[in-house]
């Protein structure tokens, strides 16, 4: 070759190499992924059906001296409010045992069927208001708010709704190991277990329940004394589903001074995660804590937190669950454990025992949302800012809540005489607007 | 001198440098000839004029064929000889050839046609025919063929034929028996004329001692296909077919005729492996004219039975020793010395050690079961499970989607050859090695540019260490992974293919070339539409292969077919730039490692503009931007194998230009400087960027599920997974594996009724609405229901239905069986009447890329007279 030619090439060559790098700047645009919709489909959903797990269970007798006693004492008073339909058998109003309500037909939603039971105890070794929604039967769930060691006890409340014979594991997490129970529940039968066998003198454990067949209803009973004086009573059903996101209303300050609420968390994952947690306070009164807790493991908070009402939020890098122990100083010592509540938007029905109360109303949203609050007799609109909590006190049998922005709600009973905090629940079966992406 | 009369008859058509010393030979014969008639058929002035320099008389009859030419050469004889001698104008005799045919024909009265020892015309040591007979089936066949010419034939006598060019006959036999028929096939009139000859009681002789040395334009291909009615293959095909109706008995004519098909395409495989193609066409060519021009056949049949019976042939046909030691003598073939043995080798200079260091920097993904990171999903559980998915044209999604199945399939037919009982590990152990075996394509490339094997392993370590590839490999984009591993085997194969001596190795690198750009298709089109054009730019820069060249072209066809189809029906055009669902997303092209490998790789290359040839560079820069800038087209899929091409064209530029480096401390410090370079990107790009391949069992599905599968291959299984939206999957039979996927269905959504009656058994299921489940269930198959996401709830709903029969907890989530009664029909997707096509071509090419004899000896050699 000649040299002009060698040297044209080498100019011809650079020159489309650098052409070609041009090019790279003339990306065709690429073509968009078709994303398949979901179907919506709707069916009859199986007939709605709560349980109210029943009246207090009492270990050891009137004394506590009637060892291996373990009863039911007591009827619980049974609040319930009907939309439409009607249920397969009217209920007593006082229960002495585990009650389904089972509505006739398939319609859905707390605004169908929402219930609550209340029972306020005066006995020697056990007294406060225990106050608990009725919920749907679970296959499987959580309970957080166990109590054990000295001056506590924890009774777990087990009732099988189905004319079938169910099997209950129990797995019982403690800080340092867990162990299994397996239950056997006749068809419609109920059953109380003490848990002091199972959880030792342990402060802080959980309760997993996992039914083998159909849903059952278990409920947590807690029982707390100092000396021969009954400090308080509680019942309470599973809490709610881990998130990396809670929101738990209406915690107030109630006992400042003599006694500490208390934020436990639990984090079911094999990852231990950081939790963020922020008491949002009204006012100026807020408080942020962050706290590590450890994969299958606990993390407690004790805010130091002036009077007042807060709204907790807690978030995370992985899902936790979380519930907040807080004791009530009035005529009476009682404690109640409040539950995360999941946001809910449209009508919300809540029944309402009859004690004094106060509807805790938060928007955890960013913008300010406007909720219509009404009992059997009045309507009111009320405007929640953005992350913050109202308390609204209320009269009547129930509520029933609509808004069209996302807000959480819950029932404080603060009864001179005990205290309790109900955290309603959307209840509904799967059937209608299902979405299903068939592939 | 003899007494006898004779008259030459000399047939041309326009070769008038060969009728030259046709004539002149002539002119100079020892035995007197009475005329010499110069046929010209082709009406060519020069051969006319040149007939009437010698004296000789000449006739312009027009173009008539051979039999014709000669009978109007007799006519025009001014007075009739006893005998003519019939020459062609391709054939020169020695001075003495006609007086010892005369001789001959002078000793034995009965002897009726004597044919010459034809010698090659260039190579005259060489015989090209001594006397001609049939096969048994009556196929041609060359008493002796290319042997030198030592006198060990010649006590040759009696024969079945002799061929025409020079053949001395007597005129009363020849008007007795009609001359040549030209309604034969030009290659069996001389065959039937000498047979008739002996059927009529006359003798056909060979007399050695005349010699005669013969072009064979017929058969060397240089006459105008009108001169054999085609090629020569289909010249030897009818005239095989011709003399089989002439000769065989009646039974069995009609017995062939109507087996033709069937021979035709049993024949195919074996004229692959022989690299002759072509004799499939014409053996095709053959059939489709016996079936058309039966009734000729039959008519010749009867004329050349009427003369006598043909029992007394039977002595002059092949033996079965002529026909085993011809065999025989195939294998007497000494192997010419390739070009490429005087490279360097990649095991004689140890290079081929090197070949570890790719697996080193990925021993991680040293294969343990099922890949299944990434997106890729296992294969199917054999290789006849893989098999029915590969090239297919609809995939198992619903009630059958009319999609096509990825091109990507083809190299898990590859995976599932490797390792038929387990494909997934085959598949594995493709990846694992796909890196050292673009390292050996690359030392194969290199050699053919670079000759210091120092080097070519540095090219090839820089190709299979180079961030790109090892990028590919340790983030497990295996799609574009295995194009580039295929990448530098085309090159190697299309340069072979380019600089094979004869067409045997020329069809045999073609069929490689085929294959391995068939596989670069199936994995990166774009990069196969590359290579085609490189391959179309080296059929017509190199005209002598270009015809078999063009060829590699076809598998590409027959792999993307199905791509091609969908993208013309639907005019998705971009889908053809992606082969695979598992395809990697666009990639970054102006990465920094694309900025620092490119960047350096040009700068190093252009030095070879100052040594290199013109053809290397223009070939090599040419490749190199054309990649680059082809590598801008990624509307679906990664161009990534492109930027590779680019870099492998620019690394042997610049060995290009290191290798002329005299200077021994620069070649000291590049080496070391390269090596430094390659190892880092080993270390960084391999060991430490590898991904966890997330090993797993091939199976996807619950045992139950797969051996219920087993037992019919229709089972469904419906496969919820809990979540915002539930999402409900119809799996057919033992799930879903790689070989099902389909790029397509990814932009194209399925339409089926089924859609929306599966989501309504999901939702019923989850509901536990027995009542409304039952009749879907009915009119819709579903054999197993399988919860994929623990849900305790749903499984209690589902639990609650009593037409389902708890089957237990599984690996793969809670599973039940259907027991309700099923009424419905699964619909069967048509078969594509184009895919036997497909895999025929592929299996074509696979026996073309088959080393056999013809390949391997790789004699240069001319092509035989018959």
């Amino acid at each position: 070759m000649k040299p002009a030619i060698r040297i044209l090439g080498a100019t011809l060559s650079l020159a489309g190499l650098a052409g070609a790098w041009f090019a790279q700047g003339l990306e065709l645009p690429p073509v968009q992924v078709v994303v398949e919709d979901a179907i919506s489909v709707s069916t009859d959903a199986q007939p709605m059906q709560l349980y109210c797990p029943g009246p207090l269970a009492e270990l050891g007798g009137k004394d506590g001296t009637d060892l291996g006693s373990l009863a039911l004492i007591g009827k619980a008073v049974l609040s319930y409010r009907l939309g439409q339909g009607a249920l397969i058998e009217v209920p007593n109003s006082r229960i002495d045992q585990g009650t389904s309500l089972v509505m006739k037909t398939g319609e859905q939603g707390s605004a169908t069927l929402t219930g609550a039971q209340s029972q306020l105890i005066q006995r020697p070794r056990m007294a406060g208001l225990a106050a608990t929604s009725c919920a749907q039967p679970q296959a499987e769930g959580w309970l957080l708010n166990g109590m054990a060691g000295s001056g506590f006890e924890s009774i777990l409340l087990l009732g099988n709704p189905n004319p079938v014979e169910v099997q209950i594991q129990l797995t019982f997490h403690l800080e340092s190991e867990s162990n299994s129970q397996l239950i056997t529940l006749a068809p419609f039968a109920q059953q109380q277990l003490s848990l002091a066998s199972y959880v030792a003198a342990e402060p802080q454990f959980a309760v997993h329940f996992q039914s083998s067949g159909q849903k059952v209803s278990v409920a947590m009973q807690n029982r707390s004394s100092v000396g021969l004086t009954a400090t308080g009573v509680e019942l309470k059903g599973p809490t709610a589903q881990a998130s990396k996101q809670l929101a738990i209303p209406g915690f107030e300050v109630l006992a400042d001074g003599l006694a500490k609420a208390s934020l436990r968390l639990f984090n079911p994952s094999s990852q231990s995660t950081q939790a963020l947690v922020t008491f949002v306070g009204s006012g100026t009164n807020s408080d942020v804590v962050e706290i590590e807790v450890p994969a299958s493991g606990f993390g407690l908070v004790l805010p130091e937190l002036s009077e007042g009402h807060y709204l907790v939020l807690i978030q995370s890098a992985v899902e936790l669950m979380a519930e907040i122990y807080n004791p009530y100083v009035a005529e009476r010592l009682d404690f109640a454990w409040l539950t995360p509540v999941a946001q809910v938007s449209g009508k919300t029905a809540i029944a309402v025992p009859n004690f004094m109360a106060k509807l805790a109303l938060s928007n955890p949203g960013g913008e300010t949302i406007s909720v219509l609050v009404s009992n059997d007799a009045v309507t009111q609109a009320v405007s929640v800012p953005a992350r913050s909590q109202l308390l609204i006190p209320i009269v009547g049998k129930y509520l029933v809540l609509e808004s069209s922005g996302n807000y959480q709600a819950a029932v404080i009973l603060s009864d001179p005489k005990g205290y309790a905090v109900i955290s309603p629940r959307e209840n509904a079966n799967l059937g209608s607007n299902i979405e299903v992406l068939v592939r | 001198m003899g007494s006898l009369s004779v008259a030459a008859i000399v047939v041309s058509h326009a070769q008038a440098d060969l009728l030259e010393r046709s004539l002149a030979a002539i002119s100079e014969q020892s035995h007197p000839i009475q005329q010499v008639v110069v046929v010209e058929t082709a009406g060519d002035q020069r051969s006319v004029d040149l007939a009437i320099s010698y004296g000789f008389s000449v006739i312009e009859p027009g173009a008539l064929k051979l039999g014709a030419a000669i009978q109007a050469g007799i006519n025009s004889l001014s007075a009739t000889p006893g005998w003519i001698w019939v020459l062609h104008e391709d054939a020169v005799a020695e001075p003495d050839a006609l007086k010892n045919l005369s001789q001959a024909a002078e000793i034995s009265p009965s002897v009726a046609v004597i044919g010459p020892k034809l010698l090659e015309l260039d190579n005259s040591i060489q015989i090209q025919q001594l006397g001609l007979t049939v096969t048994p089936t009556g196929r041609p066949f060359l008493l002796v063929q290319r042997e030198y010419d030592q006198g060990q034939h010649d006590k040759a006598g009696d024969t079945l034929a002799v061929s025409t060019a020079g053949m001395l006959v007597s005129l009363g036999v020849w008007q007795q028996l009609g001359g040549l028929d030209d309604s034969s096939p030009v290659l069996a009139q001389d065959l039937e004329f000498c047979a008739k000859a002996r059927l009529a009681g006359y003798r056909v002789v060979v007399e050695a001692s005349a010699r005669v040395h013969h072009a064979g334009l017929s058969m060397q291909g240089k006459r105008p296909k009108s001169w054999l009615s085609g090629s020569f293959s289909q010249a030897i095909s009818r005239a095989h077919l011709h003399f089989a109706a002439l000769y065989l008995p009646a039974l069995m004519v009609y017995a062939i005729y109507l087996l033709l098909p069937v021979m035709v395409l049993f024949a195919i495989p074996t004229n692959l492996l022989a690299k002759r193609p072509g004799r499939s066409v014409a053996q095709f060519s053959g059939w489709i004219w016996a079936w058309f021009s039966l009734p000729a056949r039959l008519s010749a049949r009867r004329r050349f039975r009427s003369l006598g019976s043909v029992k007394s042939l039977k002595a002059l046909i092949a033996s079965k020793a002529q026909r085993s030691l011809r065999r025989k003598a195939k294998f007497e073939v000494e192997p010419e010395i390739s070009s490429d043995s005087a490279r360097p080798g990649i095991f004689r200079s140890n290079s081929a050690w090197f070949g570890l260091l790719p697996l080193i920097t990925s021993f991680q993904l040293f294969p343990q079961g099922a890949i299944t990171a990434n997106g890729i999903l296992p294969l199917g559980s054999s290789l006849d499970r893989l098999v029915p998915f590969v090239a297919a044209n609809s995939v198992p999604v619903l009630d059958a989607a009319n999609l096509p199945t990825d091109p990507f399939g083809w190299w898990l037919l590859l995976a599932g050859l490797l390792w038929p009982a387990e494909p997934s590990l085959g598949f594995a152990a493709l990846i694992f090695v796909s890196t050292a075996v673009a390292f050996f394509g690359s030392w194969q490339l290199g050699k053919h540019f670079i000759s210091k094997p120092w080097i070519i392993t540095l090219i090839a370590l820089g190709y299979s260490l180079s961030p790109q590839l090892l990028t590919l490999k340790s983030n497990l984009m295996v799609v574009e992974l295995l194009a580039a591993t295929a990448l530098p085997w085309t090159l190697v194969f299309l340069v072979r293919a380019i600089e094979a001596f004869n067409s045997a190795r020329a069809w045999r690198w073609t069929g490689l070339l085929g294959l391995a750009l068939a596989l670069l298709a199936s994995a990166s089109p774009l990069a196969a539409g590359l290579m085609a054009v490189a391959v179309i730019v080296a059929a017509v820069t190199h005209l002598r292969r270009g015809l078999i060249l063009i060829w590699a072209v076809l598998p590409v066809l027959a792999v993307l077919y199905p791509l091609l189809r969908f993208a013309i029906e639907n005019q998705a055009w971009a889908e053809l730039t992606r082969s695979s669902a598992i395809a990697s997303a666009p990639i970054e092209v102006l990465s920094l490692e694309n900025l620092v490998v490119l960047g350096a790789l040009m700068t190093l290359s252009l030095p070879a503009w100052i040594v290199g040839s013109a053809k290397n560079l223009f070939g090599l820069f040419g490749f190199a931007i054309a990649a680059l800038t082809l590598s801008t087209v990624q509307p679906l899929a990664s161009s990534a194998v492109l930027i590779l091409a680019a870099i492998l064209a620019l690394l042997i530029l610049a060995g290009y230009g290191l290798q002329n480096i005299r200077v021994r401390a620069l070649n000291v410090g590049f080496g070391l400087a390269a090596s430094s370079a390659l190892l880092l990107s080993g270390q960084v790009f391999g060991l430490a960027n590898q991904v966890d391949p997330n090993w797993q069992s091939s199976r996807v599905m619950p045992a139950l599920v797969v051996a219920a599968s087993e037992q019919d291959a229709n089972l469904r299984t419906l496969v919820i997974e809990v979540g915002p939206p539930i999402q409900a999957h119809y799996v057919w039979g033992s799930g879903q594996k790689l070989e099902m996927s389909s790029a397509p269905l990814a932009s194209q959504p399925v339409e089926s009724q089924l859609k929306e009656k599966l989501a309504q058994i999901t939702a019923n299921l989850i509901a536990g609405n027995r009542d409304k489940l039952v009749p879907l269930l009915a009119q819709t198959r579903v054999d197993f229901v399988l919860l994929a996401t623990p849900n305790p709830e749903v499984e209690v709903g589902i639990s609650s239905l009593d037409m389902l029969q708890p089957a237990g907890a599984t690996a793969f989530g809670v599973l039940w069986k259907v027991t309700s009664e099923n009424n419905s029909t699964v619909s069967i997707a048509q078969p594509d009447p184009m895919r036997p096509w497909q895999f025929g071509i592929v299996a074509a090419f696979a026996l073309l890329a088959l080393p056999t004899r013809a390949a391997i000896l790789g004699r240069r050699r001319k092509r035989a007279s018959r």
